[in-house]
């Protein structure tokens, strides 16, 4: 019974023996095998372009990051001159010390030129008190 | 004549010419194994250079430790196998109702009867399937399956009469 079965699927299948050109099977298959070899390699090329971008991409990217960070330290820095409102602090007081010595001069200037009038005027407008009473 | 092994060695040494005489020997084998199971010959060509292409890759590892006609069969059923795959959802919605054979000699009750004959053979379970294809394809013995598939004699008999109970109640035999 099963044999019958059997012998009876091996008839549906059996077909009268198909043949191929050899030949020209050999030379799609070599030219097939080219083909998947070149297509390999090409995807090996592009994957590896790809990788280097984005290693070079990424190092661009960490070095411009590093720069910008110094640039916005550097921006900083100049606001904080520019917007600077306290006009009392240690740079200004450098600059009352260069104006106490300019007066200083002036005065012995006027005295030279015997203006000692004029030397005790320009004291006062300047409310040069403590230097009046040393002259 | 140079045997299988022999042609196998030249052409690991680099004469690729050996292994156009290996494909040249078994090339209608497999192309007859193909179309058997697909019914279409440009399928089965296709077939033959997809399963020619990738032994040329592995023919290099050959490590001779069974004949060369076995490791064919192998590959030949693990290159059918993904076919099969790849085409079961074609199958199951009949996108292919009447299979294309090619052949004038085969009547339509021919073409059908061998299209429900395969699509039974398509929902049997990997195992029963390959038993069965080598089977009826090839004509082999319990002993040459087995050693193909790598089980028993026994289990290669057992697979397949259940192969065929299950292929009885598909096509309602």
């Amino acid at each position: 019974m099963s044999n019958s079965f059997e012998q009876k699927l091996i008839n549906t299948v059996r077909l009268s023996p198909e043949t191929i050109d050899t030949k020209s099977f050999l030379a799609d298959l070599h030219q097939n095998r080219k083909n998947k070899r070149l297509k390999k390699n090409r995807l090996i090329y592009s994957l590896s372009a790809a990788l280097f971008l984005m290693v070079l991409g990424g190092l661009t990217f960490i070095q411009l990051d590093s720069t910008m960070g110094y640039d916005n330290n550097w921006a900083e820095i100049e606001e904080a001159d520019y917007f600077d409102m306290d006009f009392w602090n240690n740079q200004n007081e450098i600059e009352l010390k260069i104006s106490e010595n300019y007066y200083n001069e002036l005065a012995i200037l006027l005295l030279e030129e015997d203006e000692f009038w004029n030397t005790i005027k320009f004291l006062d407008d300047m409310n040069y008190t403590t230097n009046r009473k040393e002259l | 004549m140079k045997n299988d092994h022999d042609l196998i060695h030249e052409f690991q040494s680099g004469n690729d010419s050996a292994f156009d005489e290996l494909v040249q020997r078994h090339l209608q084998m497999v192309f007859g194994f193909f179309v058997k199971i697909t019914q279409d010959k440009m399928a089965a060509e296709d077939l033959a250079q997809d399963l020619f292409i990738k032994l040329y890759r592995y023919l290099k590892k050959f490590r001779f430790e069974s004949a060369f006609t076995t490791y064919l069969y192998r590959a030949q059923l693990n290159t059918i196998n993904s076919w099969l795959r790849r085409n079961k959802w074609r199958n199951f919605l009949h996108l292919d109702d009447i299979p294309e054979t090619g052949r004038s000699d085969d009547t339509v009750e021919d073409q059908w009867r061998k299209k429900e004959l395969w699509d039974g053979i398509y929902q049997l379970p990997k195992k029963q399937r390959t038993v069965v294809m080598m089977r009826i394809t090839e004509e082999l013995s319990y002993q040459e399956i087995g050693k193909i598939m790598h089980i028993s004699e026994g289990s290669a008999k057992v697979n397949f009469h259940h192969a065929l109970n299950k292929l009885k109640e598909i096509i309602h035999e």
